[in-house]
């Protein structure tokens, strides 16, 4: 056969026909705002002594959540599409509606809008931060952040309140800390939300930090939820000390009657600095009956450290709380299968998909690769090149965690005793990336782990992979 | 009645060839009787004696009685093709089908059963539409047991538009009519029309839920499949070796490995259903692609008795599991024991090869595919392209490509290109890929292979510009997903997936473990992927 290949020039995959048939169109045009004053009024709008009135507050969550997993969204279709230009030109205020655009949930139409000159008052505002906040763009959220600075809203409590949280579930805690330090007015769900968020970042040291600047203020009457928080940065920070410390500052100073939300926390720290033997001290030592969650606690963390006997034991005492975990007293029922069937080689049209597009800015992609340049000095080096976007490092190292091969073998870790094998379906081609990290998590975690994907099976055990790396 | 002296006369002796049908070993002794009292020039009892051989195989001796017939009439000659049908001797049937015609006998809606029987066996479509149009010429009753017959047929020629069009015309119709109709929709990707016929049947057998199982089976449905099964189950109704066979190949495909541990132990081990050779094979096949590769083997070593589909099942099993040296030991094992390979078995062999990186080997084994008289197909040259890839003989694997004898399909120029990736040769991709695209603009993985090699080469506007092309062509990446099963339950992941109500437990287990990986050696020399998420 005679070969043939591209005529394209050495530094282009593409000929120069392919290029010129796939060129992009042009950008979107550009809208100039049109306030000529920061503060003045529009027409619609209301005056800014009656904001909060007839409108939900800004109630934030609070709970803290407990895992660093970032925020990831089921993404619509919307924010994934090219921007197309608008053919508006300018438009009057008394034509457009923009709290009934929100509602058809057309909120890009809304931005635009207003970076034109429409005027927006506190529940398009208020809509526009919840729509950011549901879909964690930080691009789209500071695009937002710009509109509601140069509103008459600007200083409004309640939407800034709305901006921090838009920033802590888009993973921008920078951002988020600005617009914090700048509120007069801050509401202690809003300093639980900021320490959580330091925490769910990998920094617990920086949430650390401000729940000691709020202890100074002294303005806040510090409740259960506080320490919640405030644990959990501790074990994001790996701080074993500084965690029985506030547990015991929260009894003895404020008065505070730890529930069993602290004593999990308390887990947690020691959980997650390897101290498993410490941890089962303490559950031994509560004062109140430990639940099933805690026993749970006690197996994921003995199943992360391979501890086998923890394990074995620990389960053997959440099957007395929780006599519906013995699988042997069950006839073995027929197969379930889990969210809606499909069929494995036409999953493409039939699989829900949860992709993030999470947009990091700088600020964000450095704390990414202080986290990853800390995880290369311990030998952990994620091999980027599987990620194909044209982003930052720590970027690519995140967009590598949560591969689906890796979360289904979390869940069997803590769905299943001790020493059983793991089987995994993956309907592609394992990345190298993961093939990598599976086999380190198969030593750590003393079991077998076979994957089948879609050319062979990988059989892995004590670091090592039936493939010898060549597949 | 012998005993008691009691006089017999030749319709007892019909009688009792019949019964002789499912004995074995007995009918000989009645033919010597039936021959000293006199019956043997009787047509009926001749008759009796073609139809008892032709039901017990024994095509020769009903021959023989057929050819000292002095006188036969219709049943005779349908006894005789109904006999070869039996055999699978569809030549000598139609051979006879002809003489009869010939002879000017008078064929019956029965003879032409048989007829259309040998046809729907030959899988001769015009040959059926030949005789089809001589019942109607002649025409001869249209029983329902006929039009069944050539339901069949159509259905099994492949033509689904003709069974159709008789289907529809038929004013009453059975559990076989339906059935049939399964059955062709089936064969040809229409499951919902299959699952519909299956719904409209007033009453169903083992034959038609079988039916209706291995068309989701067969059309890579396999949790339909499963479930069907289950539906089965609880109406009562016992499987038979093929609903098994079906219902393991869904297990295979689904990876239900806990589902079919229930099948093998309940249905097979306790022996409600015989085991047998095909079984075993099924077994052997489910047990490998679920993942027990062990026992795969062990079930294939403790097998009494072994054919051809056997051994490819474990060869190819152990091939897919990198088991390379244990498959081609079973391979000689498997020549030593008198078995001649065949296309599927080198399939396996070359495929084990390229798992193992056994370059010369799989030199030696795709060379003696000739001696063995067998010709290399596509997917030969695919597997021998996939193991000189990967290794790095990429000049090697493409010089290979340009002396194939066929067109190069798919799969050949994915093998090279993934090489490539592999390798770093970027000009070669180039190839590789632009024949790929042309061959499927719809394959994501070649884009994504494609932007990956780009990546690699840090050209992230080439990078950008396969997206657009993937937008421009409107191909779409499939996304990645992973199943596990815990306790017969399957749970679905996709990448950064929060839906499960433990997701948060979930994240922070592989927290947890990424950063226990700090303790380990975690320097990654990692091959890649040619489609990952």
């Amino acid at each position: 056969m005679a070969s043939s290949s591209f005529s394209g020039t050495a530094n282009s995959i593409f000929s120069p026909n392919t290029l010129l048939k796939f060129r992009l169109p042009p950008s979107t045009l550009h809208f100039q705002p049109l306030y000529a004053a920061p503060h003045e009024p529009s027409a619609t709008a209301s005056p800014p002594q009656h904001s909060g009135r007839n409108t939900s507050r800004y109630s934030p969550q609070s709970r803290p959540r407990r895992n660093n997993k970032p925020d990831y969204k089921k993404t619509t279709t919307t924010i994934q599409k090219e921007a197309k230009p608008l053919t508006v030109s300018l438009i009057s205020a008394d034509d457009v509606n923009l709290m009934t655009l929100c509602n058809e949930g057309k909120f890009e139409e809304v931005i635009q809008y207003v970076t034109q000159g429409v005027g927006a008052d506190f529940r398009v505002f208020e809509a526009l931060l919840s729509y950011c906040t549901k879909l964690a763009s930080l691009d789209v959220g500071e695009k937002v952040h710009e509109l509601l600075i140069r509103s008459p809203w600007s200083n409004n409590v309640e939407l800034n309140g709305r901006l921090v949280e838009m920033y802590v579930k888009s993973g921008s805690m920078r951002n988020a800390r600005k617009v914090f330090d700048k509120m007069r007015e801050k509401k202690l769900e809003l300093w639980h939300l900021m320490i959580s968020g330091y925490a769910e970042s990998g920094d617990g040291e920086s949430g650390l930090h401000l729940f000691e600047h709020m202890r100074k203020l002294r303005v806040l009457e510090l409740n259960g939820d506080t320490f919640s928080a405030v644990l959990s940065a501790c074990a994001s920070k790996g701080a074993v000390k500084q965690g029985f410390v506030y547990f015991e500052l929260m009894k003895n100073e404020y008065g505070i009657v730890p529930e069993i939300e602290h004593y999990l926390g308390i887990i947690d720290v020691l959980g997650k600095s390897g101290h498993l033997n410490e941890a089962l001290e303490f559950v031994e030592d509560m004062p109140i009956e430990p639940t099933k969650e805690v026993w749970q606690s006690i197996i994921n963390f003995a199943r992360i450290h391979g501890d086998i006997e923890l394990e074995d034991r620990a389960e053997e005492l959440l099957i007395r709380l929780d006599s519906s975990r013995n699988m042997a007293d069950k006839p073995l029922a027929p197969f379930q299968k889990r969210h809606s069937q499909f069929n494995m080689l036409e999953g493409k049209d039939r699989v829900n998909e949860f992709k993030s597009t999470i947009q990091h800015r700088a600020d964000a992609y450095e704390k990414l690769k202080g986290l990853s340049g800390q995880m290369r000095d311990a030998g952990y080096v994620p091999d980027t090149r599987y990620v194909l976007h044209d982003i930052d490092e720590a970027a690519k190292e995140q967009a590598l965690m949560y591969h689906s091969e890796r979360l289904a073998i979390a869940y069997g870790l803590i769905s299943t005793p001790a020493r059983t094998t793991l089987r995994i379906i993956k309907n592609l081609r394992i990345c190298g990336d993961c093939h990598n990290a599976i086999k380190i998590m198969s030593k750590i975690v003393g079991r077998e782990l076979i994957v089948r994907d879609n050319k062979r099976f990988h059989h892995f055990r004590d670091g090592k992979c039936s493939c010898n790396d060549y597949w | 009645m012998v005993r008691e002296s009691v006089e017999m006369d030749k319709r007892s002796y019909v009688f009792v060839l019949k019964g002789c049908s499912v004995l074995e070993g007995v009918g000989g002794s009645v033919h010597c009787r039936i021959w000293k009292v006199g019956f043997f020039n009787d047509l009926i009892v001749r008759n009796g004696l073609i139809h008892f051989y032709g039901e017990s195989g024994k095509v020769v001796d009903a021959q023989k009685v057929f050819d000292e017939s002095p006188v036969r009439d219709v049943v005779t000659w349908t006894s005789l093709i109904d006999g070869y049908v039996k055999r699978n001797m569809v030549d000598e049937a139609l051979g006879l089908f002809e003489l009869m015609c010939s002879n000017g006998v008078e064929f019956n809606d029965v003879t032409m059963i048989t007829v259309f029987s040998a046809c729907s066996l030959k899988g001769d479509l015009s040959l059926g539409k030949s005789v089809h149009e001589l019942v109607e010429k002649r025409g001869v009753k249209c029983s329902l047991n006929l039009m069944n017959a050539v339901l069949d047929m159509y259905v099994k020629c492949g033509c689904l538009p003709m069974a159709k069009e008789i289907f529809d015309k038929m004013e009453i119709k059975d559990v076989f009519s339906w059935t049939s109709m399964i059955h062709g929709y089936a064969k040809n990707g229409e499951v919902d029309m299959a699952k519909k016929c299956f719904s409209d049947m007033l009453e169903r057998n083992i034959v038609s839920w079988t039916a209706m199982i291995a068309c989701y089976s067969q059309n890579n449905r396999p949790w339909e499949a499963l479930e069907l099964f289950h539906e089965m189950e609880k109406q009562g109704l016992v499987p038979i070796e093929s609903t098994l066979v079906s219902v393991l190949s869904a297990c295979a495909q689904s990876g239900s490995l806990d589902f079919a541990r229930r099948i093998h132990d309940y249905y097979i081990k306790q022996k409600r259903v015989k085991y047998s050779v095909i079984l075993a094979n099924a077994l052997i096949d489910m047990y490998g692609k679920c993942g027990s590769m062990d026992v795969a083997r062990d079930l294939f070593h403790e097998m009494p008795e072994r054919d051809l589909v056997s051994w490819n099942s474990v060869i190819v099993g152990c091939a897919s599991h990198g088991l390379a040296e244990k498959a081609l030991n079973l391979f000689e094992q498997m020549k030593c024991t008198g078995f001649k390979p065949d296309s599927i078995t080198f399939v396996g062999v070359l495929s084990a090869c390229a798992h193992g990186g056994l370059v010369n080997q799989g030199w030696e084994y795709f060379r003696s595919m000739e001696l063995n008289g067998l010709l290399a197909e596509v997917i030969h040259y695919a597997c021998m392209v996939d193991l000189l890839s990967r290794s790095g003989h990429l000049k090697e694997a493409y010089n290979l490509i340009k002396q194939m004898p066929m067109e190069p399909d798919k799969a050949v120029w994915g093998a090279l290109l993934n090489g490539c990736r592999m390798h770093g040769n970027v000009e070669l991709a180039k190839v590789a890929a632009e024949k790929l695209i042309e061959l499927d603009p719809q394959d994501s993985g070649i884009y994504v292979l494609l932007a990956s090699l780009c990546a690699d080469e840090r050209k992230w506007a080439d990078v950008r510009m396969v997206r657009t092309l993937m937008r421009a062509k409107g191909v779409k990446k499939n996304p990645g997903y992973s199943l596990m099963e815990v306790d017969g339950n399957f749970y679905e992941f996709v990448v950064a997936d929060d839906s499960h109500p433990q997701s948060r437990a979930i994240y922070r287990m592989l927290d947890e473990i990424m950063l226990l990986s700090k303790l380990e050696e975690y320097v990654s020399d990692a091959q890649p992927a040619d489609e990952f998420s």
